[in-house]
């Protein structure tokens, strides 16, 4: 019988699972996180087991890795690898020839460089800092009172962009309502936000060293705006992977669930 | 890197380009003594720089708390280069862009975000190598430990022999006779790597031409006692530039001359573009990044800054021109208890509480402005006891955070509403109350 | 390996003057806190004097120490003031400060003014170790050594500071063992109890401690170690008291088997040479010995010893921890991490704040650290 090997990123946000088989990817799943993790794992590893066809039970899973904050918290895992392992392995897996990435979680940021074989070289995260994080999109996205996905779009109309200056998601929100009581035009402000973000992100970048191709995984690699900006500060383009970059870290802990049992 | 290669750098060309520009501006005013001089001054300096290095004369490099005399005593010329000097050029004359660049820099490198901005300028820049490479380099101790690090990467970057002046932290004069000891050392050190000498008489001529700028920021200093403030606040802060980059030269002679003057001719003549309603000295750091701001206060509040820790020069007494050991002495006293922040800021928090009650009463202010730069570690260490101190002295006193040299820290914006307030709802309300306003 | 302490030494780290100390004071001792390496402990040894290392365990934020040093200081120099002003440290007879970092002297300042305490010294520091530099240095100790005698009117003589280096030197061999021990293969004490027990030896008198760490010394004799680790790590940075902060980065598989932290084996412990003028000798040890990154010229000579004792101890990866808003360590990280990159030493810098916090976050780096190592 062919085996089934699975990644399960429990995350602060979303819990992320995938299953491979035969090296391709067969079903993949993303649920917003419970309170306990070991819920969150133990729900999307079914909802992914669900649509394998080939299997019913977690159990049937011949290798399984936990990743994410939550990773000692997944049942049935043989083992767990830090998310930033998981990153490299799955955005490398992707694309071979991904050499560095800026991973955007619900709460830290990393810069990853790879290394040729997909493993880490070297990786700079943020400090107990929600400034550029999924949870600090949330609460911009509250501020302008839009989804997160409108307000991610928001920049792609802005004309002119205002600057936002305080580098702490706590003076950033008093500084945008500031700016929004004075009239600027959202779309505006919004590019001035996502800016600063990107600029970030690119300054953690550097401290790895940026090398091509480059390439943004987790939730707010989803974020159009945030996207241009980065490829501003960085000028040059941001590879987007063919696969859900918000799974990227799930799936580098499958890869490996299976490079496990080859050897 | 050739001469043609370091000017043919984006970074320098910029400021090569820009200052003549600038100048001409400025020379649109000619009642402007003090801005013209210092324009001109600058202009020498880079002048001076690219002709020394194309001359292939030796670079000396070194830090904020030293001062330029030694250098320029090396007879046959040598080339000095304080390490913040590119950065800090562009803060405030050139593009901040590229500033802002040399932050980032530094700090992709692993410099802290919470070290100071000087020192990220000055580490940026050496990353990026737009320095020629220096015969030899001086690090000194003061003012704060983030200058003590400053020397760390500027001596691994070099490839060059460091030599380090370390000030004790005491007041006293055990202290200048240590510091003294140490410059006796530093001149064969410098003579040895630069293959120039230090004589005698062009010792004396340099610490001549420096006791003369002295006196010429002492006197420029005097007149900026008088009420109301004629010259403009911004000029003040310039004194430890002064220090750092002119000490010791005719262009420090004449910048000086020229501050001095403009404040005695404007007081003279009582011109006022503005109304004085409030003075403050202006304690820690200045707002190099946008100097405009100081004009913004003048017109918009009413509010001027007759001096500041970066422009107080206190009067310990001037070089002794007699005998080599009393110059090397005095050179040593300068750099302990004179230069503007290494005097305050290595020591007890007593002499920096100390030095703000001499200027608010020597300078008639009504207030002070606590423009914390965010990195001045050992003045925020004391914000405590200098509160205080105020309070006990029936100060007002306004504290804020910001960067110096950085405008993405603290916005244009948060500054001017908290000095805005300030002014307008402590300082002047309290003044009419006691019957001393206009 | 277990992870849960065993050194029997753990009670005496959590609170901030422990019971021995007290049993000192009863006895006669009059207690002398200090907070930097730099101070010479034997100085501070003789005649009755016991020193200790000063901690604020189980800080839990510092809203006094706040508003007088502001948020931007580093947590250890607050937290020291924090309890100071809680009234922690009232049974202390004095403190001597050494003029180390931009911190410390604001420190001494704060305590000064707030406290004043019945003794607080502050003496000189040089930033670097030329002949001159050791002499002003001598110079200090000796004004301290006057105002020691003056005040507590003891014994500062050659004969009190030769007896009192002797009995340092002999109780730092037994530790200094110890600590050689983890350069076995298995070694048979982890990083976080190693940790523990020079922690509590700074914050105890040490003659009350002789006994207890001989016979703990004895009994890792009989331990066979562990070989259950995925990486033999080496810790560098500055004040860290705390072994919870090891037992975190061990949580993951590294195993601490050596440090160069002010609180560590390196180069906390190192035997004092003693000549003819002990107070000179003193100068000399502790300008040369300290090794921190204030000192100006010795970026060199910190690296090779960094990577000496990296070598000796066969480590797999060196972690740098360094504390948010400390100039000298934070800077000199940066240099530190490129330097050991050149010489392909994996090294993963982690920023901390003195009192342990975000240790999810620990564990993710250093595990992934560790993976990086492909360990």
């Amino acid at each position: 019988m062919t085996a089934y090997f699975g990644g399960c990123d429990v995350g602060s946000t979303t819990g992320k699972s995938v299953i491979l088989k035969d090296g391709e990817i067969v079903a993949d799943a993303i649920i917003k996180s419970r309170i306990d993790p070991e819920e969150t794992a133990r729900l999307v590893m079914a909802d992914a087991v669900s649509k394998t066809g080939g299997i019913d039970r977690v159990e049937d899973i011949a290798y399984l890795v936990g990743t994410g904050y939550g990773r000692n918290e997944v049942p049935f895992a043989n083992e767990n690898i830090s998310e930033i392992t998981c990153h490299s392995v799955g955005a490398h897996f992707c694309d071979r020839k991904i050499r560095t990435i800026i991973d955007i979680g619900g709460q830290d940021v990393k810069a990853i460089s790879v290394r040729d074989d997909g493993s880490v070289l070297e990786f700079a995260m943020n400090d107990k800092c929600a400034a550029g994080t999924g949870k600090f999109f949330e609460a911009m996205s509250r501020t302008f009172d839009m989804s997160i996905e409108d307000f991610s779009r928001l920049p792609l109309k802005a004309n002119r962009l205002v600057p936002v200056t305080a580098q702490c998601s706590v003076f950033a929100e008093t500084e945008v309502v500031s700016l929004i009581s004075r009239k600027k035009p959202p779309a505006d402000i919004a590019a001035g936000i996502h800016a600063a973000v990107a600029k970030r992100c690119y300054t953690l970048a550097r401290r790895v060293g940026v090398r091509p191709k480059v390439t943004m995984t987790g939730g707010c690699a989803k974020n159009a705006g945030l996207m241009q900006a980065l490829e501003k500060v960085l000028h040059s383009e941001v590879t987007r992977l063919d696969y859900d970059p918000q799974l990227v870290g799930a799936l580098g802990a499958a890869v490996l669930a299976m490079r496990k049992c080859d050897r | 890197m050739t001469v043609d290669e370091m000017v043919g750098k984006p970074e320098w060309r910029s400021i090569l380009e820009s200052l003549p520009v600038i100048k001409r501006f400025f020379e649109g005013d000619p009642d402007s003594h003090g801005i013209n001089a210092l324009m001109r001054g600058m202009s020498i300096y880079l002048e001076k720089l690219v002709d020394n290095l194309e001359r292939e004369n030796p670079a000396v490099w070194y830090n904020l708390g030293f001062n330029s005399e030694l250098i320029y005593a090396l007879d046959g010329g040598a080339a000095a280069l304080p390490i913040e000097a590119l950065g800090v050029m562009h803060n405030l004359l050139g593009d901040i862009k590229i500033s802002m660049d040399f932050i980032d820099t530094a700090q992709a490198e692993g410099v802290p975000s919470d070290c100071c901005s000087a020192d990220k300028l000055a580490i940026g820049t050496l990353h990026r190598g737009l320095y020629p490479k220096p015969a030899c380099t001086v690090g000194i101790n003061t003012p704060c430990d983030s200058q003590v690090m400053a020397t760390q990467v500027m001596a691994e970057m070099s490839d060059a022999p460091f030599f380090v002046v370390d000030v004790p932290y005491y007041h006293n004069d055990e202290t200048v006779r240590q510091v003294a000891a140490q410059l006796e050392e530093l001149i064969p050190f410098l003579e040895e790597n630069t293959g120039r000498r230090i004589d005698f008489d062009r010792l004396r001529e340099v610490c001549e031409l420096s006791n003369k700028m002295t006196e010429n920021i002492w006197e420029w200093l005097e007149w900026r006692k008088n009420t109301p403030l004629a010259q403009s606040s911004k000029l003040v802060a310039f004194t430890l530039i002064l220090q750092i980059l002119f000490a010791g030269t005719q262009e420090g002679v004449d910048i000086t001359e020229g501050l001095k003057r403009e404040a005695l001719e404007r007081t003279e003549r009582g011109e006022r573009f503005f109304e004085e309603r409030v003075r403050a000295v202006w304690y820690q750091d200045p707002v190099w990044t946008d100097m405009q701001m100081y004009d913004w206060f003048e017109h918009e509040l009413g509010l001027t800054v007759p001096i500041d820790v970066f422009g107080y020069y206190a009067n310990e007494g001037l070089i002794d021109t007699s005998t080599r050991e009393t110059m090397i002495y005095g050179l040593a006293r300068k750099i302990a208890n004179c230069h503007p922040m290494a005097r305050q800021f290595r020591s007890n928090i007593d002499v920096y509480i100390r030095d703000f009650m001499h200027m608010l009463e020597s300078w008639n202010a009504d207030c002070c402005i606590f423009a914390g730069h965010i990195a001045c570690k050992h003045a925020w260490g004391g914000i405590g006891l200098f509160k205080e101190a105020c309070r006990r002295a029936d100060v007002p006193l306004l504290v804020f955070e910001f960067d110096m040299f950085d405008p993405r820290i603290t916005s244009y914006d948060d500054v001017y509403f908290e000095v805005d307030r300030f002014v307008n709802e402590i300082v002047y309300p309290r003044k009419l109350r006691a019957g001393k306003a206009g | 390996m277990s992870r849960v302490s065993e050194t029997g030494f753990s009670g005496l780290l959590d609170l901030p003057l422990n019971r021995l100390v007290d049993k000192a004071r009863d006895e006669g001792g009059r207690i002398i806190g200090y907070t930097c390496s730099y101070v010479p402990e034997p100085l501070i040894s003789v005649d009755g004097l016991v020193p200790i290392r000063m901690r604020a365990p189980g800080v839990s934020g510092t809203p006094l120490a706040d508003t007088y040093m502001s948020s931007v200081i580093c947590s250890y120099t607050r937290s020291i003031l924090e309890f100071a002003l809680d009234g922690f440290y009232n049974e202390l007879d004095g403190w001597v400060f050494t003029a180390s970092c931009d911190h410390l002297r604001r420190l001494y300042d704060n305590l000064s003014y707030l406290e004043n305490p019945p003794f607080n010294y502050m003496i000189d520091l040089p930033h670097k170790i030329s002949e001159p530099a050791i002499s002003w240095f001598h110079e200090e100790l000796k004004l301290l050594a006057g105002a020691l005698s003056a005040d507590f009117g003891v014994d500062t003589g050659p004969d009190a500071l030769r007896n009192a280096i002797a009995k340092l030197n002999s109780f730092n061999a037994i530790l200094r063992e110890i600590g050689e021990m983890r350069k076995e293969d298995t070694p048979p004490i982890s990083g976080r109890d190693f940790h523990e027990i020079v922690a509590a030896c700074a914050s105890s008198p040490k003659y009350l401690l002789k006994d207890k760490i001989c016979k703990y010394h004895e009994s890792l004799k009989r331990n066979d170690g562990t070989d259950d680790y995925r990486a033999r790590l080496m810790l560098v940075g500055s004040q860290l008291d705390d072994p919870e902060y090891i037992s975190v980065i061990e949580s993951v598989g590294g195993l601490v088997v050596a440090d160069r932290c002010c609180l560590g084996s390196f180069p906390g412990l190192a035997h004092i040479e003693c000549g003819t003028d002990p107070l000179r000798s003193l100068a000399e040890h502790y300008l040369a010995k300290t090794s921190c990154p204030r000192m100006m010229e010795e970026f060199d000579s910190r690296i090779e010893n960094i990577i000496g004792i990296a070598r000796e101890y066969r480590v797999d990866g060196i972690i740098i921890e360094t504390m948010k808003f400390c100039d000298c360590w934070g800077v000199d990280s940066g240099l530190l991490v490129s330097a050991l990159r050149d010489r392909n030493i994996p090294v993963l810098r982690l920023e901390r704040e003195y009192s342990l916090s975000g240790e999810g976050q620990i564990r993710t780096r250093v595990q992934a650290f560790i993976e990086s190592m492909g360990k």
